[in-house]
């Protein structure tokens, strides 16, 4: 009989059935993942090559189990559960051995020196595992105690709760010798029980018990001081168990979670840090703010460095002056924690949201339950969400809609729809910690699954705004987040991906030398290299010029000095926009770093462009020469916003009138092709070459759907060559279309639809379709005169930060019997570099 | 009736179809005038055919009726049989007699043959028959043999995901995409094949390709079989499996239930067999825990092909699904988390691969047909394809000894391939040398599958030990491997003579061999 164990693995008959780690050559518990994977893959390889042999069946089985061995092993959960059963029956091994020895007189065993305590254990062989149940000890602690003998060891790894019975029944089963001996029936029966008693009784205990030490640890459940104290539990730890730590969430480095209003957790993750020195310390939500260390935007001093560092707290701000007193507050919605007072509406008090969380409960809960699909699901939430935009006149129950909507949406991985909520409460309430609400929601997506393109265009915008706003640690983990989560970075993101992750290392590293140098500025002031780099971080990085430039003025770097002395003098009116832009971009030509050639391009490009407008002549040409070597600087640098970035865009599709000034174009590439249509047999569309085909047959309602799409990269005009089947192709003006869909890509994945109506009539009603890019009915629509040829320059309608990619799609629906519509395509690359990033 | 019809009509010129002959349906196709492939709809009106065979006495049936008949006639009725293709017989004798796995699959051809004919009016002789892409040489000849016997000649055997890939070139790839690099992803009722393939339009060139010959969507039924069997014993004290057609009517109930699961995440069960009835239900996410093992295993594959091809996900531009159990959801969020893009569901699952073989059944076809004057060019077909096994000969290796496994073609190296590697004799005065050709197997040449033997006989006398010999070994576009050796030193052509076993050698059996060469 061929043993494939043996043969195959090289586990002998002797020590089969094997373990799942010994299946896969591991030791006992090992808990690498990596190592567990490659063994798995190691074996599974080496079975592979043997599956078409004579042998193959075996193969086949023994492949089987090892796969599922890896994902038991892989699966934190299963592997606990599968190691305390491998514990438990260790144990019993143990005991039996034990016994046997036993068995054979206590003047023979070697351990019989221990033999006069084990009448103490034996007198209450189950209290040790009922005692462990309640107290929650690790059940190995359990069994040390249970023999005086061992001194406590840290250092020994937990022992399994089997092990705990093991000394209670051991002594029993010494007693009992000649019964133990008797056959293996006896020890199966007996490891079933004590694996049950583990199962029901210690496990979930245990489980239950650490949950809620857990809960408290990290703030989820709050238990009654006062309660407390009266069990007799002294209030310093009454307060430490009610989570009323006297230090901040930010000095443990812990975030505090709440358990929603619908019971859903919400994600938790590392608390950023915020600014305080705005923050009034009075508000009812104060407590919940956290870092004191104030923004080098609100306080450009260096001796108080940058928030985004995480080690950087001090104790004696006022901000942890808030955070120590316990107030009713303490269990506020998770909302509520990233909220403060300043304008626009009022942050709803606690009880108010848990008030309203119950009408939004009552109101949508039904609708939720009956709700069994994702898609369902998400409707459900929409609702919720349109709701919330019209209660305006109720805040309280407007933000308790608005979260309820965003935990939906987050559980149901629609994580676009919930980023859209955070940026609806901040339009609505005060203060909304953006880019964290942001991060967390991206951190709890497990995978993105389909949407990965969506997801990731997402989350580099949300590192893009941290740089913005001087977070860099935010946009640090950001990326962190996105490369954990995203296996495989789509193409069209990657070159920006790693864009912005040389932003950040570059602005972290200036951001570090700046808190070196606070000390040294506070003891030498005049310390002209301290200066040099204080200057530089308030300037690239925090975007805060009127803070930065004295220093840079005061600094050594020559370079930089001139040009900080000359835009300072320059407001004096001692120089003008255009000398201040020339120094500017001096340093910009002869500086290395991408972060620093990015943040002083778009700095000098503000004067080159104001200069621009008062300058005429040779100079003028100089600008514009300039100017197109600032936009060429690659994407557009780290404080760029909307604004500058359609500047840029004006300045590069007028530097395309100038032949000379196209050198630079991107190559256009087709990512992919779709075609749709309607589930009718008569309807059709198909991509052939470059020849387009879509239309209906023979329905006589003359009704019909069919599309055909094109994704571009890099294309900036369409020509398309057409024919249309019949002169007219409507059958109802509000319901027919002919003509054209464009979905713009921005950073934040496909968020614009047009519509080019190329009939006669003027549609109405639409529905979300073709189903690719945005997928979503057109936010503009436009008219294109009846005609065999057009050539669609996608600048035209695209979004200020659309990022070269489009989908380009031929529509038809609702046009006549038998209609059919034909068309060629050709393209043209975009020519603007700015464009092309 | 059908037949009278096509014996009286005017006999046409044959033409050659493409079969997929699957192991759990079937499917057979043609290209019209138009060069469009179309799907044949069997005589039962649909576009695939069960591959089973209800075998009576003197009567058979093949497809639907053969399937519903295996809870009444469990021991009558075939299925699976590709499964156990290149076996002497099938591994369940049907109707009391053990049966050869190409007799069922020659049936079930047959019955395809015969439908094309009635629907097509006119006879069918050649085929291009697909077969997964691990495939084995043993499986491929028993698969030629199959339609030999069904009355078929077979113009070429193709690996299914270059029949897919065809497919896609063709129907789905559009020029303005310009070349591809796709991961075809095949996984079908018993087989599972990965192949990384550049497709430009009608240029099809295979990368490397993998698989797994004995996985495919009756793995999964088995477990959700295995399932139903243990909740009828957990609340019924009592288990369908024990009876004589419990394992059929269980295989038939859990294949629905996958089907019901693959568009649902719950399903309520209500079963009732002989006297005991099932209440219950089973989520999705149940049943992706009972295969998740299954679906790592395909997994494991793609991640080792990529491995193995010395790509990365960067290169591939596309991945396209293809075989009826890529519907099963947890493939599609599988392959979208490994690869980190959508697949491309854009191309049948169920009739790729026979539009694929029909599509190269016709180009065949039109090279072999003499050009008329002014008659445009057929569609112009380039396949390049791989080997998917290692492919050795047995050896005795000069530094250490021992017998070893000598890979002279190593697994996806393009085909059709030729190699020649010099040996050399063992003993003085040696009279003959056998080469032992290996297919897989360890690094000793065990647990392969042995081949083949290719004996050099009727050597010189007195040949000194270490005399040169050079075995070639031929690997060519249809899948098939000769091999040839010859004596440099004397310029003496020996006969050559290959054996092909019908079935694998045991390993076991070739310790006792003496194999009588050296590597040089």
């Amino acid at each position: 009989m061929f043993d494939p164990l043996h043969k195959w693995l090289g586990i002998p008959p002797s020590e089969q059935p094997p373990n799942d780690y010994r299946l896969l050559g591991l030791s006992n518990y090992e808990d690498d993942p990596e190592v567990i994977d490659s063994a798995a893959d190691r074996d599974l390889t080496f079975l592979h090559n043997l599956t078409n042999g004579e042998h193959g069946d075996l193969a086949e089985e023994l492949s089987n189990r090892i796969s599922a061995t890896r994902l038991r092993l892989l699966n934190k959960e299963k592997k606990a559960a599968y190691d305390a059963e491998l514990r438990a029956q260790e144990g019993e091994d143990e005991i039996d051995i034990d016994s046997v020895i036993e068995s054979l007189g206590p003047h023979e065993a070697p351990g019989s020196q221990e033999a006069p305590a084990q009448p103490n254990n034996s007198s209450a062989p189950a209290t040790p595992g009922k005692a462990l149940d309640v107290l929650g000890m690790p059940p190995g602690v359990g069994a040390t105690v249970a023999t005086p003998a061992d001194p406590p060891n840290e250092n020994v790894p937990p022992p399994a709760p089997p092990t705990t019975t093991t000394a209670a029944t051991t002594a029993t089963a010494a007693k009992r010798a000649p019964q133990v001996q008797s056959g293996g029936g006896r020890k199966s029966a007996r490891r079933k029980r004590f694996s049950l008693i583990w199962l029901l009784g210690v496990l979930p205990a245990s489980c239950v018990l650490g949950y809620l030490l857990f809960s408290i640890w990290t703030g989820r459940l709050h238990l009654d001081p006062n309660k407390l104290e009266r069990l007799g539990v002294p209030p310093e730890q009454a307060a430490q168990f009610a989570g009323e730590s006297s230090e901040s969430p930010d000095q443990t480095g812990t975030t505090i979670a709440s358990i929603d209003g619908t019971g859903q957790p919400l994600p938790t993750t590392p608390q950023p840090q915020q600014r305080t020195g705005n923050r009034p310390g009075s508000t009812p939500n104060a407590n919940t703010a956290t870092s004191p260390t104030p923004s080098p935007r609100t306080s450009p001093s260096p001796t108080a460095p940058s928030n985004s560092t995480p080690n950087n707290n001090s104790p004696n701000t006022p901000g942890n002056g808030t955070t120590t007193s316990p107030t009713p507050d303490s269990d506020s919605p998770s909302l509520a924690e990233f909220l403060r007072t300043s304008g626009k509406q009022k942050i709803p008090s606690t009880e108010s949201i848990t008030q309203k969380l119950q009408t939004v409960r009552d109101l949508y809960q039904q609708d939720f339950l009956a709700a069994k699909t994702r898609e369902q699901k998400i409707a459900v939430a929409d609702q919720i969400r349109e709701t919330a935009m019209e209660t305006q006149n109720d805040p309280d129950g407007q933000f308790a809609l608005f979260r309820v909507a965003r935990d939906i949406f987050i559980l149901e991985k629609d994580f676009t729809s919930a980023i859209e909520i955070v940026d609806l409460l901040n339009q609505s309430f005060e203060e909304v910690d953006v880019i964290r609400l942001k991060r967390e929601i991206l951190a709890s997506i497990e995978t993105p699954g389909t949407g990965t393109v969506e997801y990731t265009g997402a989350a580099i915008g949300l590192a893009d705004e941290c740089i913005q706003s001087g977070r860099l640690d935010d946009g640090i983990e950001v990326c962190k987040t996105l490369r954990e989560t995203v296996k495989r970075l789509p193409q069209s993101h990657a070159a920006r991906f790693k864009d912005i992750e040389e932003r950040l290392t570059e602005a972290k590293t200036l951001l570090d030398r700046y808190q070196q140098v606070a000390a040294t500025l506070e003891t030498n002031p005049n310390d002209a290299d301290a200066q040099t780099a204080a200057g530089k971080y308030l300037c690239l990085v925090a975007n805060q010029w009127d803070d930065g430039l004295p220093r840079l003025a005061a600094g050594s770097d020559p370079l930089y000095r001139q040009a900080a002395e000359t835009e300072l003098a320059m407001n004096g009116g001692g120089a003008t926009e255009l000398q201040v832009a020339d120094n500017w971009f001096k340093i910009f030509d002869q500086s290395e770093s991408n972060f620093e050639k990015r943040s002083i391009a778009d700095h000098s490009k503000a004067y080159y462009q104001s200069a621009r407008l008062k300058t005429a002549g040779l100079e003028s040409r100089k600008i514009d020469q300039r100017l197109l070597t600032l936009n060429e600087s690659a994407t557009p640098g780290p404080l760029s916003n909307s604004r500058l970035r359609a500047q840029q865009r004006a300045a590069a599709a007028e530097s395309r009138s100038d032949t000379k000034n196209r050198a630079r174009t991107a190559q256009p590439k087709v990512i992919q092709t779709r075609t749709f249509d309607s589930s009718s047999p008569n309807d059709f569309a198909n991509i052939r070459g470059n020849s387009i085909q879509i239309g209906m047959g023979n329905q006589s309602s003359g009704t019909g759907e069919a599309a055909a799409g094109v994704e571009f990269e890099n294309v900036g005009t369409i020509g398309i060559q057409g024919a249309a089947s019949h002169p007219t192709m409507t059958t109802a003006s509000s319901v027919s279309k002919v003509g054209f869909f464009i979905d713009y890509h921005t950073p934040a994945g496909y968020s614009k639809r047009v519509f080019l109506n190329c009939a006669t009539n003027t549609p109405s009603y639409f529905f979300p379709s073709p189903p690719w890019g945005t997928a979503k009915a057109p936010d503009a629509r436009d008219f294109l005169p009846v005609s065999p040829q057009y050539t669609i320059d996608l600048e035209k309608w695209a979004p200020n930060d659309w990022d070269g990619r489009c989908w380009f799609s031929v529509y038809m629906q609702n046009a006549g019997l038998n209609r059919m519509l034909t068309a060629r395509l050709s393209w043209k690359a975009r020519t603007s570099t700015l464009d092309a990033e | 009736m059908r037949s009278n019809r096509l014996s009286k009509s005017t006999p046409k010129k044959p033409q050659a179809v493409g079969i997929d002959l699957g192991t759990t349906y079937s499917a057979i196709a043609y290209v019209d005038d138009r060069d469009e492939p179309h799907t044949i709809i069997n005589s039962e009106g649909d576009l695939t055919t069960p591959s089973a065979a209800l075998i009576e006495d003197d009567e058979v049936t093949i497809g639907k009726l053969a399937l519903k008949a295996q809870v009444t006639l469990p021991d009558n009725v075939a299925t699976f049989a590709k499964r156990e293709i290149g076996k002497p017989v099938m591994e369940h004798p049907i109707n009391g007699r053990k049966v050869a796995p190409e007799v069922i699959e020659s049936l079930i051809l047959g019955r395809l043959k015969r439908d094309a004919e009635t629907k097509l009016g006119h006879p069918i002789t050649q085929a291009v028959i697909t077969v997964p892409a691990y495939f084995n040489e043993p499986k491929r000849r028993s698969t030629i043999q199959a339609a030999k016997l069904a009355g078929i000649e077979t113009l070429a055997i193709i690996n299914e995901p270059t029949a897919a890939a065809i497919a896609y070139g063709i129907e789905k790839h559009s020029e303005i995409l310009g070349p591809q690099t796709v991961l075809i992803y095949d996984l079908g009722g018993g087989t599972f094949d990965v192949s990384m393939v550049t497709v430009d339009h009608s240029d099809i060139k295979v990368v490397a390709t993998d698989g797994n010959a004995k996985l495919g969507g009756i793995d999964w039924d088995r477990c959700l079989m295995k399932w139903i069997d243990d909740q009828f014993a957990k609340k019924c004290k009592f288990r369908p499996s024990e009876t004589a057609a419990g394992e059929a009517w269980l295989m038939q109930e859990a294949t629905e239930l996958k089907h019901a699961l693959t568009s649902r995440m719950e399903v309520k069960v209500r079963l009732t067999y002989q006297t005991h009835t099932l209440n219950t239900s089973i989520t999705r996410a149940t049943f992706e825990d009972l295969t998740a093992h299954l679906l790592d295993r395909t997994r494991f594959t793609v991640r080792k092909l990529i491995k193995e091809a010395r790509s990365d996900w960067d290169n591939i531009d596309q991945v396209i699904l293809v075989g009826g159990s890529t519907r099963l959801p947890q493939v599609v969020k599988m392959i979208t988390e490994l690869s980190g893009m959508e697949p491309n569901l854009s191309i049948s699952a169920d009739e790729a691969i026979a539009h694929g073989a029909a599509i190269y059944a016709n180009t065949i076809q039109s090279r072999k047909r003499p050009q008329k004057t002014g008659e445009p060019a057929g569609r112009k077909l380039v396949i390049s394809d791989v080997n998917a096994h290692n492919l050795g000969v047995l050896g005795i290796d000069i530094e250490t000894e021992l017998r070893c496994n000598y890979v002279m073609i190593h697994r996806n190296t393009p085909i059709p391939v030729k190699k020649t590697t010099r040996f050399q004799t063992i003993r003085d005065n040696q009279q003959n040398v056998a080469v032992q050709v290996v297919e897989g197997g360890d690094s000793r040449g065990r647990y392969g599958t042995h081949i083949g033997k290719c004996v050099l006989g009727k050597l010189p006398p007195h040949l000194p030990a270490g005399t040169p010999v050079d075995v070639t070994f031929r690997y060519d576009s249809d899948g098939l491997i000769r091999v040839e050796a010859k004596l440099p030193k004397t310029g003496q052509k020996a006969e050559i003579k290959i054996e092909r076993n019908k079935t694998n050698v045991p390993s076991e059996m070739i310790d006792d061999l003496d194999p009588e060469w050296t590597i040089l």
